[in-house]
């Protein structure tokens, strides 16, 4: 169990930018911290945890599934809090942990999308054959709500992605990209990415990496707040809270993020005022 | 935006402010050769802002309004470009405070204007309008320049005795070419004549009169006339002229003639008012002489002082600083601007330097997705949510890992280059939590009229940071984004501290999303 005394460890998968914002926070608001970034590699994170078990810390903050994963299979008795993880239970990070879900509700993009494009009424939604349930469910309702007509189009796999989008081709003004991995891979986002510019259709995404890579926006939590709920629920395990006692906090605060060329691309006007209500406006890398 | 950095021939310094339209800097203008050092305040048109035509032309008559005007009592335009896209002016920089600041320290050590200082400000307010009314163009036309957003924020003291009247960003003039987009705030009724409320009626230079009548009021008496009202109470007072009269300064013996002045200032009909502001002047001038005077330079300086001692030494200190610091910049893109009296509007080409990328660029976003894609097989997977390389996303659950396949020798602990990051400390800072932060704040409740919920927005609208009540009740700051309220009307008030703003009622129905337009 925790040695008195240990500092606590931020457990990084790899080295993304994105685990920058919530380390920092973490780090102002706990005071010692060790960082060890496993850059993506098994065989470092083996020796990683070989070391940890060996000199315990109270609490360990997995930055991603990856170090989520390892902590939890090879530092079971180590108090574990994730982060930065989608879905953790498909990745069978349970056990004695707490975290900070990345879930955004799907009435704020849907909000935020209303608001920056009134003119977009229908939207499309490409999903693998087997995707749903209650959150699929979830952003149904919410959509219906908004006054949207939802076009879903269902695909086999991944490689049938450019099919499903010549289903809705047409039919909707932007399409709502959730986090269905077996559409979304790294080539069946390029293939919806390049099909909707040339089409000049927005996307809506859910996570700042996706519209830092092209889709148009989206509202995702506020990583320096994870960051900050994360160091809340060390506070609680080391004042002798059992994390698995501990249900994992929804976000809550959120940012919304824009990408400038993509929103040129497309042709998009937006009012100036509504630039109040990004918080950030990237570019694609790249592209200029 | 960092600072210090490099802006044409002007190093920005340190942020001042930050309006609905423009950022502004404090800047310093070096010129080597000439061992010469000034600083300057850059307002920048923000650059999503230089989209709308509207806003760029509203920029662009301030800079042309402000060229005409050189007066001791007026803030200075020195030039107005363009550079990496933005429109900016720069402008006389003046060390000192406003007069709220002013007001405020005084009233929170319960003390009063002194009169012989306020008689001053006002003399030199009413001189700068005078210029300003009588401004002719090159060919000799009236400008017919009205300020019309007299206010004790927009009247400043410098530490050098001065006083100077500042931003004409809404002042009319003859040959302004952007009449249409108006800013009517809640608290700018409390300095808005009867005929600038009434959207029918001309407003001319007498409109200023009126809201140095206010002004006068609000330095002798202590208060605004309009304390504690709200607009609706406000306008009605104004039209109905319901201002109470002027107390008796202590110590002063011309107190008749000056509450006469203030009666005539504050006149409904224009014509009954001051003709100019020159005759206004006067009047208050001869009460003083009458009484005493009015304070000089040395007097005003020794004022400030002693009224505001932290933050005027500060500012010098600082300013000594800067002037004599080098600075390390990164250079920016090349400045076009026209100085001083020439001043015309340039052409609207921009520079093509890019904004900042974030990230690390292309060659990083590959670098990200190449280690993910590494990311050896038995691990769990690679990041779900991540970089657009995270959007390699596992397809099937992960399989257990291969952990200790590969014997007992890759279990020891690592050497001590790969234990990856050395122990980072910081002081252990308790910072205080907020319950949840602005994003999203709790849903407001009260229109029970209608079911449902929606969400509405609220922008930085004059200003960033701004209180906003939605329904009488204090939920956050400029800009609020998706903020969820019951359907029904909801009234949006946008507060600052000095209790200005503006008020808007919308109305939201179930799965709405609005953003709150506030006055235009």
């Amino acid at each position: 169990m925790a040695l008195a005394g240990a500092a606590m460890v931020v457990l990084q998968s790899d080295e993304l930018p994105i685990y920058d914002a919530p380390t920092q926070r973490f780090v102002e608001e706990m005071g010692e911290v060790e960082i060890i970034n496993l850059q993506g590699d098994r065989e470092r994170a083996l020796r990683v945890t070989a070391r940890l078990a060996d000199d315990p810390p109270p609490v360990i903050f997995a930055l991603g599934a990856k170090s989520a994963w390892i902590a939890i299979n090879e530092l079971p008795d180590i108090p574990l809090i994730y982060a930065m993880v989608f879905e953790p239970e498909r990745y069978d990070i349970t056990g004695n942990i707490t975290g900070v879900r990345m879930e955004v509700p799907p009435a704020l993009p849907l909000a935020q999308l209303q608001l920056m494009l009134p003119e977009v009424r229908r939207l499309g939604i490409l999903l693998s054959e087997d995707a749903g349930g209650d959150w699929l469910d979830e952003a149904l309702r919410e959509a219906d709500r908004a006054g949207y007509k939802v076009k879903i189009a269902r695909v086999p796999s991944r490689r049938h992605v450019r099919r499903g989008l010549a289903q809705l081709r047409g039919s909707v003004d932007a399409i709502w990209l959730l986090p269905d991995r077996k559409v979304l891979t790294p080539t069946g986002f390029q293939v919806i990415l390049t099909d909707t510019l040339r089409s000049r259709i927005p996307l809506l995404a859910w996570s700042e990496n996706l519209v830092t890579a092209g889709a148009l926006m989206c509202v995702a939590p506020d990583y320096s707040e994870v960051g900050r709920q994360a160091a809340e629920l060390a506070d609680r395990i080391i004042a002798g809270a059992t994390p698995s006692d501990i249900a994992p906090l929804s976000p809550e605060s959120f940012r919304v993020v824009l990408n400038r060329d993509t929103q040129q691309a497309l042709q998009l006007k937006l009012d100036p005022m509504l630039m109040d209500f990004v918080d950030e406006v990237v570019s694609t890398p790249g592209t200029r | 935006m960092d600072y210090p950095r490099s802006y044409g021939p002007y190093t920005l310094l340190e942020r001042l402010g930050r309006g609905g339209m423009s950022d502004v800097d404090l800047a310093r203008q070096s010129v080597e050769s000439a061992s010469y050092v000034r600083f300057v305040v850059i307002k920048r048109l923000r650059i999503e802002m230089t989209a709308n035509p509207d806003y760029v032309r509203m920029f662009q008559d301030e800079a042309r309004i402000n060229a005409e005007l050189q007066h001791a009592n007026i803030a200075q335009v020195y030039s107005f470009g363009q550079t990496d896209g933005e429109y900016f002016l720069a402008m006389e920089y003046i060390a000192g405070a406003d007069l709220r600041e002013v007001q405020k320290a005084l009233l929170n050590s319960g003390q009063r204007f002194p009169i012989r200082i306020a008689l001053r400000i006002i003399v030199d307010v009413l001189s700068a309008l005078s210029y300003a009314h009588s401004r002719v163009d090159t060919y000799g036309r009236p400008m017919c320049i009205v300020h019309r957003d007299v206010n004790p924020r927009n009247i400043m003291l410098s530490g050098r005795g001065e006083v100077k009247l500042i931003d004409f960003g809404v002042a009319k003039a003859a040959n302004r070419a952007e009449q249409t987009i108006r800013h009517t705030f809640k608290g700018k009724f409390a300095y808005m004549a009867p005929e600038q409320i009434q959207e029918d009626m001309a407003v001319d230079h007498r409109a200023d009169l009126y809201a140095m009548g206010l002004v006068l009021h609000e330095l002798i008496n202590n208060s605004s006339p309009f304390a504690g009202l709200g607009d609706i109470q406000i306008m009605q007072r104004i039209l109905t002229g319901r201002i109470q009269a002027l107390i008796d300064p202590p110590d002063f013996t011309a107190a008749d003639e000056l509450r006469a002045i203030h009666q005539r200032s504050l006149k409904i009909d224009p014509e009954e008012r001051y003709a100019s502001a020159d005759e206004m002047r006067a009047a208050v001038l001869d009460a003083a002489a009458s009484s005493g005077g009015i304070a000089d330079t040395a007097e005003l300086i020794a004022f400030l002082r002693e009224v505001l001692p932290g933050a005027v030494a500060l500012r010098q200190e600082k300013l000594q600083g800067w002037r004599k610091a080098p600075i390390n910049l990164a250079s920016s893109a090349p400045l076009v601007t026209e100085d001083d009296a020439t001043i015309s509007i340039l052409a609207e080409g921009r520079h093509a330097v890019r904004p900042v990328l974030l990230g690390a660029g292309l060659g990083g976003l590959l670098l990200m997705v190449l280690a993910l894609l590494l990311w050896p097989a038995p691990l769990p997977e690679p990041e779900p949510e991540p970089s657009p390389a995270s959007v390699e996303i596992p397809v099937e659950a992960p399989s257990p890992p291969e952990v200790r396949e590969d014997g007992p020798g890759d279990t020891v602990a690592p050497a001590p280059e790969e234990t990856v990051a050395a122990p980072v400390t910081k002081p252990p800072r308790r910072v205080s939590r907020p319950p949840a932060a602005a994003s999203v704040p709790p849903a407001v409740t009260a229109a029970p009229e209608a079911s449902g919920t929606g969400f509405i927005s609220i922008p930085a609208f004059p200003d960033r940071g701004l209180d906003i009540q939605v329904n009488g009740q204090t939920i956050g700051q400029t800009p609020m984004r998706l903020l969820k309220v019951s359907a029904g009307t909801h009234t949006v008030e946008v507060i600052d501290p000095g209790g200005e703003g503006w008020v808007t009622a919308i109305e939201v129905v179930d799965g709405d999303s609005k953003m709150v337009e506030p006055p235009r």
